[in-house]
């Protein structure tokens, strides 16, 4: 099948979007009044059940998020936490790899660095963070899971420096105007790995401490009174090396290297009209280098990928009198190449059973392979205002074409013979809101998605070329009660539902090119509470709790079992107390432990000299349950037009040994727990102009 | 994302995991310790004779208790293990005595030997396939695996020709002898005293680390290598400071008992391509 190359796709999509953008602010240029710029600042006026707000400067001062913003994803409902607080975010039942982040609507594929101490988001470049827990308006698309939508902010050309200090990295920002324009720019530079090696020996060696820096840099420019172009840059590098160690007395030393580079650059044009009507553009590349290297036994593997991402994303939004059409396109384009050698093991999937420190297996391959997709997305919806009823229908279509370089493994005799497929799939979403009373509102969300599958899945050797991609369905609602401004309630009811996931194929005899089937599925469905006190008297408070149920069922013949991330009750509670300078905060935390799979039986490996496992049923069993509690002090002090701010982070205080994982002695007769962090001090200074 | 997420957890657990106080070296309970095949590779229809060294703190044990069969069901290739279940957990055919014929669809079952569109298994990092071989009696259980000799099959002819004419199958590896060594005086083994600090010399003859041809599927070349050895150590008592070495001519300091007494000790010699050598030693310790 022949198929127009995806960057041409791409352009022409532009043109289409370009040409229905005017078409459309010419038909509505009659109507009245003017509004803001951002078209997705006005979808956050109208937050129904799922979607959570927060704004930066609140969120980085919360206990436990060191000062930055993107941890205080971890405290809110619906959100599951991740082993080791490793970054990694499960939410609803959905897996990390179903979610997708936007930075002012382009995708950034790099949102934390290993350990999940740092986000790749220097300070003060953050306005806002969204999540929408599922089912996003039909600007959004392409996966299967939750949405993170981070607004950078906005510059208003006034002079401002920031320099902050800590005991993981420093930072820094300026803006003001260059001429016509306003500008910005931030950077990170992480050194708690160079820091950790003074203060002890071979510290690198032995703990995950990762290398990182990050910039950002942004421009402005009002082109006239209406209408703004901007532009902007991120790149972001990590790096960790986890090198010789000794894990127990006979296992051989293994090591563990990664490092990521991403460069992100957009423009974004903003025109308002006088009928209200609004028109956002924004094209934008990202190039994305990802390698991982381990080696462990004699046996080494390897996977690099590099992958140039390209789009353009359009929103016409009008609004009428009781309507507001909202028409656009998304079309984004990724060009993978990818080289993978060792093991078709490593890295882990999600529902693999291990035990920890169990050597990969000893088969090994490898294959180099490129892919070249693209997906263009109309899509178009209306917020019909019927009195106290609000109706938002909405239509995504998603037309995903994908390339790749090679159906089959190499063969002798056989000319390598790429795939193409071209998939198209309507994404339907729909919102209401109903105000019952002013203070109490009911919302729901429901919608099906898409996501294609990662160019990593579709070697042909290592994975499968033919996976096009899985399919889901999210559906939640529920009341929200609020109170006078301080006090707001939300309950929220989900049910998740997902389908043709890839899956390896324990299959034998197998297929050529089938080392994973889209033949996986699962479903989640709970309830979320949040609740929030804003501001009574000098005290905020946020609880947020979700009681849930994820499972997954890898092959239509094998049973099913819970998903890695389920964990059935997640609480977290914060308070923070403003007495004057000083901020005191807190963070509670309980969650149900994750599920793991027992070791019933052993038997000896006399080619490798070790002990393999006999597993008991999967994700049959649990860690305990976790707690931790978090403290944070604060004090600001002002110097006239400085402000200076001290800060101390203390997280596990109660120093409390969670159980984190569970590994076995040599002959996997014996079991013992690993733990996870223990009590740890971040102290930091910060002081803004 | 979910690369990030496994690599995250990995260094995570690494760096969270303290030492182990089970020592693979100290043999308290019966174990096999190793699987002979002569040859160490065969062809599927050649015969091989196996042998093993089992033992517990007690000593070598004997062979005769042991029931040996030839496992049939391969492992689904996301498997990390050794064996299938079914192989692990069951003899699939039994092999009388400790001499048996290898099964004629080994390199099908086991290899690259597959039906056109069904996908062969891979081979280890020396280019190799196995016959996977269980070995068990009351509460033990273990799989050995014998190094086959299989075609190439997805190369193209020139080089599958010149794979065949260079390749040369394995040998079976062979221990140096074991010395013992007490403040630079090389003991006797029936000399040995208690509670000392004995430097143990062993490793493996120069003809034991042999090359072999490759053949490199990541750039379709055939490559010249040479096996790694890898020497393991075994003792029913005392405290070996080295579970293993890989230096042809090693020295594992070994603490022998507080107590007088008959203490066993075991080399098992691996070469990287199933090739196997023993050795059991008594030490009188006095």
């Amino acid at each position: 099948m022949s198929l127009p190359p995806p960057g041409i796709a791409a352009l022409i999509a532009l043109a289409l979007m370009g040409i229905t953008a005017d078409a459309l602010s010419q038909a509505y240029a009659t109507a009245p009044a003017a509004e803001g710029f951002n078209a997705r600042a006005r979808a956050r006026a109208l937050p129904v059940a799922g979607e959570i707000t927060v704004n930066d400067r609140a969120a980085q001062r919360q206990p436990a998020a060191l000062g930055d913003a993107a941890r205080a994803l971890f405290n809110l409902p619906g959100v599951v936490r991740s082993t080791f607080d490793s970054g990694a975010l499960s939410i609803w039942g959905g897996t990390d790899a179903e979610l997708r982040v936007y930075l002012d609507g382009v995708e950034l594929p790099l949102l934390f660095h290993p350990g999940g101490f740092r986000s790749s988001l220097p300070e003060r470049i953050v306005s806002r963070l969204t999540l929408i827990k599922g089912a996003p308006g039909p600007e959004l698309g392409r996966n299967l899971g939750a949405v993170i939508d981070v607004e950078t902010q906005a510059l208003d050309g006034v002079p401002r420096a920031l320099l902050a200090l800590d005991t993981m990295n420093a930072s820094g920002s300026v803006q003001g105007t260059v001429g016509p324009l306003r500008v910005a720019w931030a950077g990170r530079l992480g050194y708690l790995d160079r820091l950790a090696n003074v203060l002890a020996a071979r510290a690198r060696d032995n703990l995950p401490l990762p290398e990182y820096a990050d910039g950002f840099a942004k421009a402005q420019l009002d082109l006239d009174r209406d209408s703004q172009l901007s532009a902007a840059w991120l790149g972001t590098h990590d790096r960790y090396v986890l090198g010789d160690r000794t894990l127990a007395s006979g296992s051989t030393p293994r090591s563990l290297t990664q490092s990521r580079a991403l460069t992100l650059v957009y423009l974004q044009y903003k025109r308002r009209y006088a009928d209200r009507a609004r028109v956002n553009i924004t094209p934008f590349v990202s190039q994305y280098d990802s390698t991982q290297l381990g080696e462990s036994a004699g046996d080494a593997w390897r996977i690099g990928t590099s992958a140039l991402r390209y789009g353009v994303r359009a929103n016409y939004r009008a609004a009428l009198e009781q309507v507001t059409v909202q028409l656009g396109f998304d079309a984004a384009a990724l060009r993978a190449r990818v080289a993978r050698s060792g093991t078709l093991t490593l890295p882990a999937r999600e529902g693999d059973i291990s035990v920890f420190g169990q050597p990969p297996g000893s088969e090994v391959t490898s294959d180099a392979w490129s892919t070249h997709d693209a997906n263009v997305a109309p899509y178009g919806s209306l917020q019909l205002r019927l009195g106290r009823l609000t109706i938002s229908p909405g239509i995504r279509l998603s037309i995903q074409l994908l390339n790749s370089d090679r159906a089959l493994p190499p063969a002798v005799a056989t000319p390598a013979s790429g795939r193409a497929a071209l998939r198209l799939r309507p994404e339907p979403r729909l919102s209401l809101r109903f105000f019952v009373s002013e203070q109490l509102q009911l919302s729901a969300r429901a919608g099906f998605a898409q996501q294609a599958a990662a160019p990593e899945d579709r070697s042909a050797l290592f994975g499968n070329p033919a996976l096009e991609g899985a399919s889901g369905f999210t559906g939640a609602g529920g009341p929200r009660l609020t109170l006078r401004d301080v006090l707001s309630v939300e309950f929220v009811g989900f049910y998740r539902q997902v389908w043709q996931l890839s899956a390896r194929n324990p299959a034998r005899p197998m297929p050529l090119a089938a080392a994973l089937v889209p033949e996986g599925q699962g479903h989640s469905y709970g309830v979320d509470l949040a609740l929030k006190l804003r501001a009574w008297r000098v005290l905020d408070a946020q609880l947020s709790y979700m009681l849930s149920r994820a499972r997954r069922r890898d092959h239509p013949t094998v049973g099913e079992r819970f998903l890695d991330f389920d964990q059935t009750h997640v609480f977290s509670l914060l308070a923070t107390l403003r007495l004057g300078a000083w901020q005191l905060a807190a963070r509670a935390r309980y969650a149900t432990g994750s599920p793991r799979t027992d070791v019933i039986g052993s038997y000896q490996n006399l080619q490798g000299d070790r002990f393999e496992p006999i597993f008991a049923t999967h994700n049959g069993a649990r860690l305990p349950d976790f707690f931790a509690l978090d403290v944070r002090v604060e004090r600001t002090v002002m110097l006239e037009d400085l402000e200076l701010r001290l800060w101390l982070d203390v997280l596990n205080v109660t120093n409390r040994a969670n159980v984190e994982a569970a590994a076995y002695s040599f002959d996997l007769q014996h079991r013992r727990d690993l733990t996870g962090l223990p009590i740890l001090a971040v102290l930091g200074l910060r002081a803004e102009l | 994302m979910s690369y990030q997420r496994t690599l995250v957890l990995a260094t995570l657990l690494l760096s969270c995991l303290g030492e182990d106080n089970a020592r693979p070296s100290l043999i308290v309970e019966a174990r096999v310790l190793a699987l002979r095949s002569e040859p160490a590779e065969a062809a599927p229809g050649e015969r091989v004779s196996l042998s093993i060294l089992a033992a517990d703190s007690s000593g070598t044990l004997p062979v005769s208790d042991f029931r040996l069969g030839f496992c049939r069901t391969a492992k689904s290739l996301g498997d990390n293990r050794l064996a299938s279940d079914a192989c692990a957990q069951r003899t699939e055919q039994a092999i009388a005595g400790f001499s048996a014929v290898v099964p004629s669809d080994a390199c099908s079952r086991f290899g690259p030997n597959v039906p056109s569109g069904v996908r062969p298994s891979d081979p280890d990092t020396t280019g190799g396939f196995y016959q996977p071989i269980r070995i068990a009696r009351a509460r033990v259980e273990a799989v050995g695996v014998l190094r086959l000799t299989c075609p190439l099959t997805d190369a193209p002819l020139t080089i599958t020709r010149a794979y065949r004419e260079r390749y040369v199958r394995n040998r079976s590896p062979e221990l140096s002898e074991l010395s013992v060594v007490h403040n630079g005086t090389v003991l006797e083994l029936n000399t040995i005293p208690k509670g000392a600090q004995l430097d143990l010399h062993s490793g493996w003859t120069t003809s034991s680390q042999e090359s072999y041809v490759l053949y490199d599927r990541s750039d379709r070349s055939l490559r010249d290598r040479t096996e790694a050895l890898r020497l393991s150590w075994f003792t029913s008592s005392g405290e070996l400071a080295l579970d293993s070495t890989s230096t042809p001519q090693a020295v594992n300091h070994y603490r022998t008992p507080d107590e007088p007494g008959l203490v066993h000790l075991w080399l098992v010699l691996r070469d990287e391509r199933g090739g196997q050598a023993y050795a059991d030693y008594e030490l009188e310790v006095r």
